[in-house]
């Protein structure tokens, strides 16, 4: 049995190095929502341009300590799901299923910690028709948890082929990362952009 | 299968565009929309300028809008064919299609309704005018589960070959996604989320454009492919 499953994994292992993991459509979606990111971004910097002063004073009232936190959930999260697709193609789905668990709690937890982030923010009296800056920062923050959102939906669905999957089946489980990482991704864009950039 | 049939309702997506973009942009001129910053004063001077145009164009656009019902029966079942026997995606589809494309529908009726007795007062026209927006741009969140639902139905596809290439699938979940940033309009008088602003109106109003022709394209496809191999029975 220990012999198959090596087998198995050394064929998985022997494709060749530059291969694009997932298939090509999950990369449609990916390049496509980072150009609109990117819309985001430079619609962001162009106001902000224009009142520099508000920004800044605006920017200084958000918890770093939120911020941080998250970004280091995500990158967590974003390693266990590594870690998990690396399980799969040696055929140890019990592991993967209990790494992508993990992650799907550093998912969780990033909610969490945004939902308590608003919450205080509402407490304050700041919400999203405060002034132009709180504007960004609420509708940029909620698309990208929608995102994770979306992102957690796809780590579920993941869980739950662990229960089939064959190492041979690693495509489907290289797609799904593909977005988890790309949800990580614009929130290290996004975080420097709103918390840091001055 | 009659392909005759088939082929009229997936190409019916281009004089929806055709029409209603026409009518609006040109006759209308409704295009680009009117800002949510102007007082009522100034929107009741916009209709009374425009009256009978604005009439005319969204009589005319009212034909186009229907349009969109046929296209998107066209898209869901040809989706209903990737799911097999119960094609529940496809039915959520079509009646967020009834909201989707309903909104531009609806959106109309208060666009000819403000324009149609402007000699009101401009508290009256304004709110209309209001109304005319808000049904543009809000029901993108119809418009978006509709391409996800799309996307779902085209990834779940369990043929080796399948119905739709899978890239259709991932682009209509793109499509969807930008179709959010519009529900958040009623916060926002000015700026790139207003109904009138970049991402709140054209942004999705290019993404919608496109999703439409590239799903007419993929359901072409499918005919063709269903009239060169036949896997129905007749």
């Amino acid at each position: 049995m220990k012999g198959l499953a090596d087998e198995a994994s050394a064929v998985a292992h022997a494709r060749p190095a530059k291969v694009l993991p997932g298939e090509e459509g999950v990369w449609l979606l990916v390049l496509g929502d980072m150009i609109v990111f990117g819309f985001f971004f430079v619609t962001y910097l162009y106001y902000r341009g224009q009142e520099a002063e508000l920004f800044d004073r605006s920017q200084a009232l958000l918890n770093l300590h939120f911020g941080v936190i998250n970004t280091l959930l995500l990158l967590t999260s974003s390693w266990f799901v590594v870690m998990g697709v690396d399980a799969v193609r040696d055929g140890q789905n019990r592991r993967a299923k209990a790494l992508l668990r993990l992650a799907f709690l550093c998912g969780g937890g990033f909610c969490a910690i945004k939902a308590l982030e608003y919450t205080e923010a509402f407490r304050e009296g700041v919400t999203l028709v405060t002034n132009n800056f709180f504007m960004f920062y609420f509708m940029y923050t909620g698309i990208h948890l929608l995102h994770v959102a979306i992102g957690l939906g796809v780590l579920l669905f993941l869980m739950h082929k662990t229960e089939t999957a064959a190492p041979k089946d690693v495509r489907v489980f290289e797609s799904g990362a593909t977005f988890w990482h790309m949800v990580d991704l614009l929130w290290i864009m996004l975080f420097p952009l709103l918390y840091l950039v001055r | 299968m009659n392909p005759t049939t088939h082929r009229l309702c997936a190409w019916s997506g281009i004089p929806f565009i055709v029409i209603f973009g026409v009518a609006m942009i040109f006759i209308a001129h409704m295009v680009p929309p009117l800002p949510p910053s102007w007082t009522g004063a100034q929107v009741l001077d916009f209709y009374k300028a425009h009256s009978l145009a604005i009439r005319a164009g969204t009589a005319v656009s009212m034909m186009g809008v229907a349009f969109g019902f046929t296209w998107s029966a066209s898209v869901a079942v040809w989706t209903a064919r990737a799911e097999g026997a119960m094609p529940v995606l496809s039915f959520g589809q079509l009646v967020c299609a009834a909201w989707s494309f309903g909104g531009g529908y609806n959106a109309i009726v208060f666009f000819s309704a403000a324009a149609f007795r402007p000699d009101r007062p401009e508290q009256i026209v304004s709110a209309l005018n209001d109304q005319g927006w808000y049904w543009i741009v809000m029901p993108g969140s119809c418009a978006e589960l509709q391409c996800i639902l799309i996307g779902l139905a085209i990834l779940f596809d369990k043929r080796t070959d399948p119905i739709f290439p899978r890239w259709v699938g991932y682009f209509n979940i793109w499509a969807g996604l930008l179709q959010i940033p519009g529900a958040m309009m009623p916060f926002f008088k000015v700026g790139p989320f207003a109904w009138n602003g970049l991402f709140a109106f054209w942004m999705p109003l290019i993404v919608f454009s496109l999703w439409i022709y590239v799903d007419t394209w993929a359901v072409l496809r499918a005919i063709r492919r269903e009239i060169a191999s036949p896997t129905l029975v007749t």
